[in-house]
């Protein structure tokens, strides 16, 4: 009698503790667990800052690049024409006297003004596409596409959805950016012979999607985003609170995707 | 020692009533809830222990106290768990509690006997509360926890932790051995939980001065 009672007291004091260390177990998973997912929260915002950081460098990069080809283009041929013109407008004074030598030279500055003229066009062009401004993106990209047609062996294709609205000029311009730098690099690495790219619309989103039927990219090279442009597309698209996305396999085409809000 | 331990442990309740009082301003409503409720304690502690001291049957505090601190610590849950916890279902389970526990009060067990069925029925669904809190807690945003949060976790935590072996406390204390030597050890077992949850009341409510 004595023992089942010995028995009864000590499992009340031990299935007590024991209830309580059990939910003390409970309470030192959850805790962990906590743990757990606030650190992985840490390295997700980490990572979130790091990309951010990749961003804002990549955009600096690029107007830097931008600057000094624009510096390289105006020094080079802008520079170097205006020069001899003004040599050869000092050869003006010591040739007077001779009507033939000045036709000469006047023909030669006349030349060379033309090319300047020319250069001025170009640079000008590479900044802002003339078209762009008073004919809007899809005009611009048709034009785009034509001279594609014209200077490469590739078919290119541009469909453009009826009544595709007229967007703000910073936009249209990052667009035709965008299209200009996969263009490039289609016609550069992916040896494609068919470039599609199409312009849909719906009330919330603006899509312009752009495929190659070339041999694609390496998974590798992709996911890193360098080397290709790609990051540049993408910071393109950031900045318009958009996103892109970009798909391929090997030897099955190029393909991505912009999605801006409308 | 035991015996000191048995007598000492659940004044250490005045730690965290001090803190709580000192930061009353500035705690959250459900951390005002636990300063009342540990108000409630004090009292019920010192009135108790006044009329043990006069040997005069205090069972009849106890009652009161099972159905107030029952009461009290669910508004808690409740404003912790307000999203998925409607008005409606905290009104139902405390009313249908008080009413469980004065018919125990008055019929079954009787006012001057302890209440171990209303105290074992209030364990088992402070254990429900403090699990649903705990698991609900876990699926919460980053985002939607409160400035209040950490102490409000070290106070579940304590709160689960006591009403576990509470609950088999009070499931089983009427099968237990009646000598002074044996009740003496067990409730010597319920003081040292009752000093764990004090020791997490005071750390939940000193949290909330760090932060």
């Amino acid at each position: 009698m004595e023992g089942s009672t010995n028995l009864i007291y000590l499992s009340l004091i031990f299935g007590m503790l024991g209830f309580a260390i059990l939910a003390g177990g409970v309470v030192f998973f959850n805790v962990r667990y906590q743990k757990n997912i606030l650190k992985k929260q840490r390295e997700l915002h980490q990572k979130e800052n790091e990309y951010k950081l990749m961003l804002i460098k990549n955009t600096i990069e690029i107007t830097e690049t931008e600057r000094k080809r624009i510096a390289g283009d105006l020094h080079d041929e802008i520079g170097s024409h205006l020069s001899t013109i003004r040599m050869l407008l000092n050869n003006f004074k010591s040739k007077s006297d001779n009507p033939k030598e000045v036709e000469g030279l006047a023909d030669e500055s006349k030349s060379l003004l033309d090319n300047t003229i020319s250069s001025v066009r170009t640079i000008s062009h590479n900044l802002l596409p003339p078209g762009l401004e008073k004919f809007g993106l899809v005009n611009t990209l048709e034009d785009l596409c034509s001279s594609l047609r014209a200077s490469a062996s590739v078919s290119v294709e541009l469909n453009v959805q009826d009544g595709f609205p007229e967007l703000s000029k910073t936009t249209e311009l990052a667009l035709y950016r965008i299209a200009q730098e996969l263009t490039t690099n289609s016609l550069r690495h992916s040896k494609a012979i068919k470039l599609t790219m199409n312009l849909n619309f719906d009330n919330a989103t603006i899509t312009f999607s752009f495929q190659d039927d070339g041999v694609g990219i390496d998974e590798k090279l992709l996911s890193q985003k360098k080397g290709l442009g790609l990051l540049n597309i993408e910071t393109r698209a950031i900045a318009l609170n958009g996103k892109c996305t970009f798909t391929t396999a090997t030897r099955k085409g190029f393909k991505a995707i912009i999605e801006i809000p409308g | 020692m035991i015996d000191l331990f048995f007598k000492v442990a659940p004044w250490l309740i005045i730690i965290p009533l001090v803190l709580s009082l000192y930061h009353f301003k500035i705690l959250s409503e459900e951390l005002k809830i636990i300063t009342y409720y540990l108000i409630v304690s004090t009292l019920t502690q010192i009135i108790a222990f006044t009329l043990w001291i006069l040997s005069k049957n205090n069972f009849p505090v106890v009652h009161v106290y099972t159905l107030l601190e029952f009461s009290l610590l669910t508004l808690f849950y409740y404003l912790l768990m307000k999203d998925i916890v409607t008005k409606k279902m905290f009104l139902l389970i405390v009313a249908a509690f008080t009413i469980y526990s004065v018919v125990n009060s008055l019929f079954i067990q009787g006012l001057f006997h302890m209440n171990t069925y209303a105290s074992a029925l209030r364990s088992l669904l402070m254990i429900c509360f403090s699990l649903t809190f705990l698991f609900t807690d876990i699926n919460r945003d980053d985002k939607d926890k409160t400035y209040f949060s950490p102490a409000v976790n070290w106070i579940n935590y304590g709160l689960l932790i006591y009403f576990s072996g509470a609950l088999f406390l009070f499931s089983f204390v009427h099968f237990s051995p009646t000598d002074l030597h044996s009740q003496i050890n067990i409730w010597a077992v319920h003081s040292l939980l009752l000093g764990v949850l004090y020791i997490f009341l005071t750390i939940g409510i000193w949290k909330v001065r760090r932060i």
